[in-house]
């Protein structure tokens, strides 16, 4: 050791003599046409070294990990393990400076900054005999500054890379820097540049470090600088180094989508072969990759087996689904989407019917009478689906009939009937069971309906439409129909007409007028109040009108007369009432 | 907004003065007063006193003073209720009484002055609506500026509105409070009224009203 101490200072001791000779042969390359060689500098060379067992760690609380810089919006997919501009507290508890003895080493100071602030880290800034601005490096000169190790062994790091920005000056192929990594802490291996590098970036791929091979995928790397000289020629400063990167290429995990199947969601009960709407809603908080697409699948057997409904369907929210022809009481229906990465599924709540449907036939029957009387048509239903409730208009010629009841009767005994006029021959019937019982499959009479015959006679189908046969399980069974028919034989008498005057309460000079016809043309009666015509419209056609009329204050009665004609003769009726 | 509806207001009150009309007898010449309180008082007890059209110049001079005076705008729709010839001036006492209500008027006697007006404008569901209005506030109702004029005459209005608008079920259930009819649309023996026999439910009912509307109209 104390020889070694000797040999460098007695090199030291030449260190103004050695400066002018290192200035001397850079004017003289770039005299003789290594210009271009110069400002590309020389290819480094590839090496494999070990931290010598002679080498003292003479500073540094390493080795130790550095905090990940953030991570840069513009380039998401680089993470940086170490960020170094040598501008703290060095070496810190980042880097470790291992160093032959009596030589200095790994130091910094402010004499060239690199890209950045005022410091960068010099092989010979600090130890024994460290140099200043300026100065020659001494010879023997053996100084690693290592960090790490880092862990690269997430398996989403595909890319690493080790670079800084370097200025070199020294002995070609003797003195060197190597910029390096290690996989154990010894033993590194990388890129050696010596002669000349002008403040340049400089970068060691470590998916492909000379002999390691690519280290991304361990545990533990160190990167290590070493700056070594021999016992001859000093050029300079020799090695500085600044803006120490590791960086890694981690692409942003992908956000798995979401989605919800909104419908089917269990319960529903839908006739086989129908076609049905499957609604769903799905996100993708990061937008990618790929636009969401959705397959749909359904099981008949509760998830036991999928089979394919749609692939690959943009994500719209829904999707017309024809059902199969096949009833099961166990259906589920399964939405899976993707963003081309990553999946999700959501399958229905619960389980829900596809119901094959029966043969279901509402038939109204026939009747027969005269102009003004009431008959009785029979409802039936033959039906092989059970059935909750029934309700069906009734379209037939309005000035021949309406309807006016109906009680449920035999099978339909039990079932909640009602029967009102809709619109002028558009009679609406309902029948249901309001205390969850139910029609069993069977055939015949549920109802009996009530129409009154008007008009002047004649035939009218009673055409059901607008049918609605319901299951227990608000299934919406298919109905066939048939269709009934009224006979109206001409009225055997002529019209009758009563006149109701309602005088308006308030004593106002109002009055409403109502004429009921029986045996009537079917059309609404003349009549006249005051000896003025007035105009009547249908409270229910073929059989009741009515008018209203403002009198004059000097009026103290008014005369109102009707008047209707059927193929027999004319009816008439007449009213006078006193007005206060 | 306003200059429509006070037009129309004026319309009935320039026939009639000009005919020199009034239940009163001769030609009506309101006072001048100072107030429309005092208008409005003097409206009031000409029509109790069965002048309507010397009532309707009173309410009118008292909103010449103050065109939002509620009272007066509610005595002008009784007014022109008794009085209004047509559906224009009908419709002029339904919008004098909405104008009360939209000021404030709020007495019960507003609402049922509005039902009347509406029925007699065939407005069935608003007529019908008013009368439960005022019936479910005040069971007992009685116009004070016409005895006469109770919640009887309010389930006229009530009965004979669902009867024209074809529920002739309901409008018997409602004549039925008023005075039984003894009618059951499923026996066409009790389609009677008055000894008189009719061919079909629906006649039997609106006899029944007429009925009704002859005995109880106030």
């Amino acid at each position: 050791m104390a020889s070694k101490a000797i040999s460098i200072q007695a090199i030291s001791i030449q260190a103004g003599s050695i400066q002018a000779r290192s200035i001397l042969m850079v004017m003289l390359a770039l005299i003789l046409g290594a210009g271009t060689a110069l400002a590309a500098r020389e290819t480094p060379v590839p090496r494999r070294l070990a931290i010598s067992p002679d080498m003292v760690r003479v500073a540094g609380d390493g080795p130790g990990q550095a905090a990940p810089a953030p991570q840069s919006e513009a380039d998401k997919a680089w993470q940086n393990l170490l960020d170094e501009d040598f501008e703290g507290v060095f070496p810190g508890d980042t880097w470790t400076i291992y160093s032959s003895a009596s030589v200095p080493y790994w130091g910094t100071w402010e004499c060239w900054s690199g890209n950045t602030a005022t410091h960068s880290a010099a092989c010979a800034a600090a130890g024994p005999g460290a140099i200043g601005c300026g100065g020659l490096y001494p010879a023997y000169m053996s100084t690693w500054m290592v960090a790490g190790p880092f862990d690269l062994s997430d398996p989403d790091i595909t890319a690493a890379e080790l670079s800084c920005v370097l200025n070199l000056v020294s002995e070609t192929n003797v003195d060197y820097l190597l910029m390096s990594v290690s996989t154990d802490g010894q033993n590194f291996s990388g890129l050696q540049y010596s002669f000349l590098v002008m403040g340049e970036a400089i970068q060691l791929d470590l998916t492909a470090v000379p002999n390691l091979g690519s280290v991304v995928g361990a545990s533990q790397v160190w990167v290590g600088f070493y700056f070594t000289s021999d016992w001859s020629l000093s050029y300079g400063v020799g090695a500085e180094v600044d803006d120490v990167l590791l960086r890694v290429d981690r692409p942003t995990p992908n956000v798995p989508p979401t989605i919800t199947l909104n419908s089917p969601d269990g319960g529903e009960s839908w006739l086989a072969g129908s076609q049905h709407a499957i609604t769903w809603t799905a996100a993708d908080a990061d937008g990618g990759p790929n636009a969401l697409t959705v397959d749909l699948a359904y099981s008949l057997n509760g998830g036991g087996s999928w089979v394919p409904i749609a692939a690959a369907r943009p994500n719209t929210g829904s999707y017309n689904w024809t059902l199969p022809t096949q009833g099961a009481a166990n259906v589920l229906v399964r939405a899976t989407v993707s963003d081309g990465e990553d999946t999700a599924t959501d399958t229905s709540d619960g389980s829900f019917a596809i119901v094959v449907p029966g043969s279901n036939t509402l038939a109204v029957g026939n009747a027969a009478g005269d102009s003004g009387a009431q008959v009785t048509v029979v409802l039936s239903l033959d039906n092989e689906d059970t059935v909750k409730g029934v309700q069906a208009d009734l379209v037939f010629d309005g000035t021949l009939a309406a309807l006016t009841g109906i009680v449920a009767s035999q099978r339909g005994v039990g079932m909640s009937a009602g029967a009102e006029m809709v619109a002028a021959g558009r009679g609406r019937v309902i029948l249901y069971y309001s205390d969850g019982g139910s029609l069993a499959p069977g055939t015949g009479e549920i109802a009996q309906l009530t129409f009154r015959l008007q008009g002047p006679g004649g035939s009218t189908a009673l055409t059901p439409a607008d049918v609605l046969l319901a299951g227990p399980e608000a299934e919406d069974w298919l109905a066939q129909v048939q269709a009934g028919n009224l006979q109206v034989a001409a009225p055997q008498e002529v019209p009758s007409l009563s006149i109701a005057v309602l005088k308006n309460p308030g004593r106002t000079r109002t009055i409403q007028v109502f004429v009921t016809v029986t045996n009537g043309s079917g059309t609404a009666p003349t009549v006249s109040a005051g000896g003025n015509a007035l105009a009547l419209s249908a409270v229910d056609a073929g059989h009741v009108y009515m008018g209203r009329l403002h009198l004059a204050g000097s009026a103290t009665s008014v005369t109102v007369t009707a008047q209707d004609t059927n193929a027999v003769g004319t009816g008439n009726a007449q009213v006078t009432v006193q007005l206060p | 907004m306003r200059k429509l509806p006070v037009l129309m207001m004026m319309i009935p009150f320039l026939v009639l003065g000009g005919c020199g009309g009034g239940e009163g007898g001769g030609p009506v010449e309101p006072q001048p007063l100072d107030t429309p309180e005092a208008y409005v008082g003097r409206g009031w007890e000409r029509f109790e006193g069965g002048d309507s059209s010397g009532a309707q110049a009173d309410f009118q001079a008292a909103l010449d003073l103050d065109e939002n005076h509620g009272p007066a705008l509610a005595g002008y729709g009784w007014a022109m209720l008794v009085a209004a010839p047509s559906d224009i001036s009908m419709q002029s006492a339904l919008d004098s009484f909405d104008a009360a209500l939209a000021r404030g008027e709020t007495a019960s006697y507003v609402t049922a002055g509005r039902a009347a007006a509406r029925l007699a404008l065939g407005q069935w569901s608003g007529a019908s609506g008013d009368g439960a209005a005022v019936l479910q506030g005040e069971p007992g109702f009685i116009f004070q500026h016409r005895t006469s004029f109770t919640g009887v005459d309010l389930l006229l209005v009530m009965a004979f509105a669902q009867a024209a608008s074809g529920d002739v079920e309901q409008a018997l259930a409602t004549a039925n409070t008023i005075q039984q009819s003894g009618i059951d649309p499923g026996q066409s023996a009790t389609w009677t009224v008055g000894g008189i026999a009719y061919p079909s439910y629906a006649g039997a009912v609106l006899a029944h009203l007429a009925l009704l509307s002859e005995n109880h109209a106030g």
